[in-house]
């Protein structure tokens, strides 16, 4: 026979509470996974391309843009509004503006095919219509710049009277209006037809893309040869510290006239180069050729005296002996004169490679921006004032919106209104975009769905692998991901083994006592201290006194240094202290002493304890001969600011309570039995630790490491203190030597969330990135979460089935 | 003389070692041993030795101390905080509470089996080699020797010798015991302490643990408290009575068991008290 169930029938059981603790239950849960939807939905729809439309506004303007919503559909007509993301738009820092509903004349609006979207470089994206693409002659630019340095120089020598009025006056007409038509034609630019667009732009891409990569070769090569020079300078003051600042005055000398001479063999190399693009234009007239090669040799010739001159300065001032001081021998005398020699070399060859760097650096400048496209924007300004009625359009079969006619080679639009008979002229407000400021465009009203697909794709990469544009409201976040991990790395390396010990200490090897016990709470109480008072501690302490102390020795933080006598003893009596201390507890001991005996021990070595940790402290503190190790760069801060190392540190202390707490529970898990057991075996303390102890509570030290890594990635108060910046040009692990900059300011998810999303006056423009910032930060937070606990529980099998 | 009445008011009575033991070389002897636990004193003047190669019995009521004796031989008693000793002890003529002694070493000298099985959660083979692990030894060769040796003694490699590589927490009661019996004797201990090794176990575990130390008389000196009688009657050479701390009565099994010189060891081992 079959017993009625009675416990899976609700009604029938008469528990109320059920309903109760089931209708808090839902609620939670939809409280939750609306949080989750919302963030989902907002960050997924961030990349999504949108259509772009056009309306006509009664005052007979035009207005393009995302729709972005309509607002009060209920109410009545006049109260209804549109929010239109209007891209660039010189009329309004916001970047959606709401419109009435009264003040448009067609609703819905029209989709022109032909509108296309220009995503920039370093300004909001802009909505607009091409009219025209066309290309400079960069190469006719670039002679233009060489054919300028000889008339200017001719200029500047016949003011010094070095060439004489008559020379000039063999060209004084010929070669201003030569220079003239030159820079007529250069800024000219080549139209192209229409029909070549598309395959002229997909052109210009890759000719901007291959003057970029140059670019950046060349800005490598410059921040190379910057570094070579900050080396030799530091290497210089380095070595000068050892002398006077009579010796330090006199490199800073040799760096000035070094690079004047630089400059002054950079000034010959043009003039001469000049001169010969000169003579090749005038090659068949004799008479200009020949006072061309006159005035050249007279130029040159001041130059190079000029350039001697410089020379003989450098000359002296690495023989001169203004920082000879009376106690130097000869010897050291010497040695210095040979270093300073070396310095001026290198520093000359530096500055005349960094000068020959960026004459190549301007050459390509002129090739990067030499392709444009010109837009005709869709913003509110381009009001069509005259209404001019206009039948000669040719594409008749468009009802309502843009129309275009060909004018020459470009494009001429009209916009053919729903209102009023005919086609209205715009007033055109065009812009000219240069290619190499484009970081994408697209036809937004044209692209199906596998073109939207494509595109969201790519800006996700870029927002994946990219590092941010226009202060964060676009591109990527890669650095602040890299930030995050290399922080939150760095923190468990170090958070790790101190809080493990100290666990280990406080279970296993401090004896039972009161203090104990105050420790204990106290570092159980530090667990839930607000974190920014952290952060103001980590910038107190770890950035200003020990990264000062770093960077400056003791005197940069206010500590005097002690005689040096007086360091010599403190320091051998705190050695001798800590030797003492070392030698008592690692002795044998005897369990067995009297009482009294063991009390005055204690006593004793708590003494000895106290010298300890009062000494070194001193020692180090008040260290007599320690300048610091980035005194040359001082004023400047090496380590005396918030960085990548103080915030972990920060971040490693914030977390310490939590390792520790976590650790000393999971040690204290471990069954007296299997202590005894291992003891008895005859291990000893560490031994039983480490073989034993710490395999067992392995899942609960996890455990604390989780909850520290969860930690880290998501805090942002503290950091905002010791070392996370907004937006940070090198990243804090590259692959530039020595890999790890601890130094350097970094950039972190959490605190890009915050100040995009806050301290950011057009929130609308940040809010995409906002939220998909967000939910990246929770993706990290999420994979860092389940890759421990797959890694607790993978360790727990493994514990209860194979050996470890 | 009513010894119980007299250890209760506080007085000390002399213990009653039978004649028999002396024929015996002793391996470990202790000597007016006493031992607080902060001032409470739980052992008093215990003097005995422990016969080379036979199995000696620790009976007792339980809390009179059989434990705890058993601790101080290889000095676990200095785990506790606040233990107190006063006497001495000597393992082979070498003394166990000379202030110079190194704890550590002197425990490798000795093994200990405990109530509860406490194999520790590694393999097997893991579990057996530990102490010659803590001692240094890494040879994958003589770790192996070692180990099968102590589990053939221990008669379980036959039932273990196909997953030495698994978690000796997947064995049952019983092969866990012997496995801590494995684990006690693999260093050859010159003496093997049982504190009642049988008591977690069911009857058939505890029989095969009992043949197993009928096995190791012999080669081992095996101290083993137990509170069961027929255990000790059957398994032991020698049987050492303690009541509250002091040791009453202390001769060979056989006589211990069948006429007993004393009043209180009979009522003990008749169950009319204890
Ligand atoms: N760590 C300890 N601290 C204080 N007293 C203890 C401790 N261990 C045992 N005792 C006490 O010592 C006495 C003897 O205990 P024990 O040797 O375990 O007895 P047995 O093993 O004979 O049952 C008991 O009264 C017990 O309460
Ligand atoms: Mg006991």
């Amino acid at each position: 026979m079959k017993r009625p169930s009675v416990r899976n029938n609700v009604t029938a059981s008469s528990d109320a509470m059920i309903w109760v603790s089931g209708g808090f239950f839902v609620v939670s849960c939809t409280l939750l996974f609306l949080f989750i939807g919302h963030i989902a939905y907002h960050s997924l729809h961030a990349h999504w391309p949108r259509r772009v439309a056009v309306f006509e506004k009664t005052d007979g303007t035009l207005l393009a843009g995302e729709i972005h919503g309509y607002h009060g559909e209920s109410l009545p007509h006049h109260e209804q509004s549109i929010s239109l993301r209007t891209g660039y738009n010189r009329n309004s820092t916001q970047s959606i503006s709401t419109m009435e509903m009264e003040t448009v004349t067609a609703i819905p609006p029209v989709y022109p095919e032909n509108v296309i979207a220009v995503e920039l470089r370093e300004s909001e994206p802009m909505f607009g219509l091409i009219t025209q693409v066309a290309q400079l002659q960069h190469s006719l630019q670039t002679n233009v710049a060489i054919a300028r340095v000889f008339l200017s120089e001719i200029e500047s020598a016949e003011a010094k009277g070095i060439v004489a009025k008559k020379d000039r006056n063999a060209f004084e007409e010929i070669l201003p209006s030569a220079l003239a038509s030159m820079i007529e034609q250069a800024d000219e630019p080549i139209e192209i037809p229409m029909e070549r667009w598309d395959e002229a732009i997909a052109d210009f891409e890759q000719i901007v893309e291959h003057n970029q990569h140059l670019i950046r070769l060349k800005q490598m090569e410059l921040s190379g040869i910057d570094k070579q020079l900050s080396a030799s300078r530091k290497q210089g003051i380095r070595y000068a510290v050892s002398r006077n600042q009579s010796f330090v005055n006199t490199i800073d000398e040799i760096f000035r006239v070094a690079f004047e001479l630089g400059a002054a063999e950079q000034a010959i190399y043009d003039v001469e180069a000049s001169a010969r693009f000169w003579r090749d234009q005038f090659q068949s007239d004799d008479t200009i050729s020949k006072s061309i090669d006159e005035s050249t040799d007279r130029i040159k010739a001041l130059l190079k005296q000029q350039r001697d001159q410089l020379e003989t300065e450098l000359n002296t001032l690495v023989k001169q002996d203004s920082w000879v001081s009376p106690s130097d021998s000869q010897k050291t005398t010497n040695e210095a004169r040979e270093f300073l020699s070396e310095l001026a070399k290198t520093a000359k060859s530096a500055y005349s490679q960094q000068l020959r760097v960026n004459t190549d650096l301007a050459e390509l400048d002129i090739v990067r921006n030499a392709f444009r496209i010109e837009l005709t924007l869709l913003d509110c300004e381009t009001i069509a004032p005259t209404h001019s009625d206009r039948t000669n359009y040719a594409d008749s079969d468009v009802k309502v919106g843009i129309v275009s006619t060909r004018v020459g080679q470009s494009l001429e639009f009209l916009w053919r209104s729903g209102s009023t008979q005919g086609a209205t002229e715009f007033a055109l407000a065009k812009k000219q975009i240069l290619c190499s400021d484009v970081i994408r465009y697209y036809f937004p009203n044209k692209l199906g769905w596998l073109g939207k697909l494509q595109l969201y794709s790519e800006r996700w990469i870029e927002f994946l692998a990219g590092s941010p544009r226009r202060n964060g409201l676009a591109g990527g976040v890669f650095p602040a991901i890299w930030g995050t991990v290399v922080m939150t790395i760095l923190m468990s390396i170090m958070v790790m083994p101190f809080g493990v010990m100290a666990a280990i200490y406080m279970r296993e090897y401090a004896q039972h006592s009161m203090m104990l016990s105050i420790v204990r709470v106290t570092v159980h109480n530090l667990a839930g201290v607000p974190s920014i008072v952290y952060g103001v501690f980590g910038l107190a302490f770890f950035s200003y006194l020990i990264g000062g102390f770093i960077d400056g020795g003791p005197q940069k933080v206010g500590l005097e240094p002690l005689p040096i006598l007086s360091w010599i003893i403190l320091s051998s009596a705190t050695m001798i202290s800590i030797l003492w201390l070392a030698y008592r507890t690692l002795k044998p001991q005897s369990k067995f002493l009297k009482p009294s005996f063991v009390a005055a021990n204690r006593f004793f070595s708590f003494g000895l304890l106290v010298t300890a940790l009062v000494g070194s402290f001193l020692v180090v503190a008040k260290v007599p001969f320690f300048e610091g190790l980035y005194y040359d760069e001082l004023p400047n801060p090496t380590f005396g600011k918030g960085c990548l190392l103080w915030a972990s540190f920060t971040m490693a202390l914030l977390t310490l309570p939590i390792v520790i707490v976590t650790t000393e529970e999971a040690l204290s898990s471990v069954p007296a039995s299997l202590k005894e057991g291992s003891y008895a075996c005859g291990a000893t303390k560490w031994q039983t630790i480490r073989r034993l102890v710490l395999p067992y509570a392995r899942p609960g030290i996890i455990t604390g490491m989780i909850l520290s890594v969860a930690r880290g990635a998501g805090e942002v108060a503290p950091l905002m203190l010791v070392g996370v910046i907004p937006l940070a040009s090198d990243l804090p692990l590259d692959t530039e030597y020595p890999y790890l900059h601890g130094s350097r300011s970094f950039m972190h998810l959490g605190y890009h969330i915050y100040s995009l999303g806050l301290q950011n006056p057009d929130i609308n423009a940040a809010r995409p990135m906002v939220y998909a910032t967000i939910v990246l930060l929770m993706l990290i937070v999420f994979v860092l979460n389940s890759g421990a606990i797959w890694l607790r529980s993978k360790i727990n099998r493994q514990m209860k089935t194979q050996q470890f | 003389m009513d010894r119980v009445k007299l250890i209760s008011s506080g007085r000390m009575v002399p213990a009653e070692t039978h004649e028999a033991l002396l024929e015996n070389e002793f391996v470990l002897s202790i000597e007016n041993f006493s031992l607080w636990y902060g001032s409470k004193q739980v052992l008093h003047q215990i003097s005995m030795g422990i016969p080379s190669g036979k199995v000696t019995a620790l009976i007792g009521p339980s809390g009179c101390g059989k434990s705890t004796l058993l601790r101080s031989v290889n000095r676990m008693n200095d785990l506790v905080e606040s233990v107190d000793v006063e006497g001495e002890m000597e393992l082979r003529g070498e003394s166990i509470y000379n202030s110079s002694i190194n704890v550590i070493e002197l425990r490798k000298r000795m093994g200990m089996v405990f109530q509860k099985p406490n194999p520790f959660p590694m393999s097997i083979f893991e579990n057996v080699v530990y102490p010659l692990r803590i001692d240094g030894e890494s040879h994958k060769g003589r770790l192996m020797e070692a180990c099968e040796r102590a589990l053939r003694e221990a008669a379980l490699w036959d039932e273990v010798k196909d997953r030495l590589s698994e978690s000796g927490l997947k064995l049952s009661g019983g092969q866990q015991q012997r496995l801590c019996i494995a684990r006690a004797i693999v260093s050859s201990p010159e003496i093997l302490l049982l504190d009642e090794p049988c008591s977690a176990l069911d009857p058939i575990a505890t029989g095969k643990v009992e043949d197993l130390i009928e096995r190791l008389k012999g080669e081992y000196s095996i101290l083993i408290v137990t509170h069961n009688m027929q255990q000790a009657s059957r398994i032991s050479d020698y049987t050492a009575f303690l009541y509250l701390g002091h040791l009453l009565e202390y001769g060979p099994t056989s006589t211990i068991f069948t006429r007993p010189r004393l009043r209180e060891t009979e009522d003990y081992i008749t169950g009319r008290f204890g």
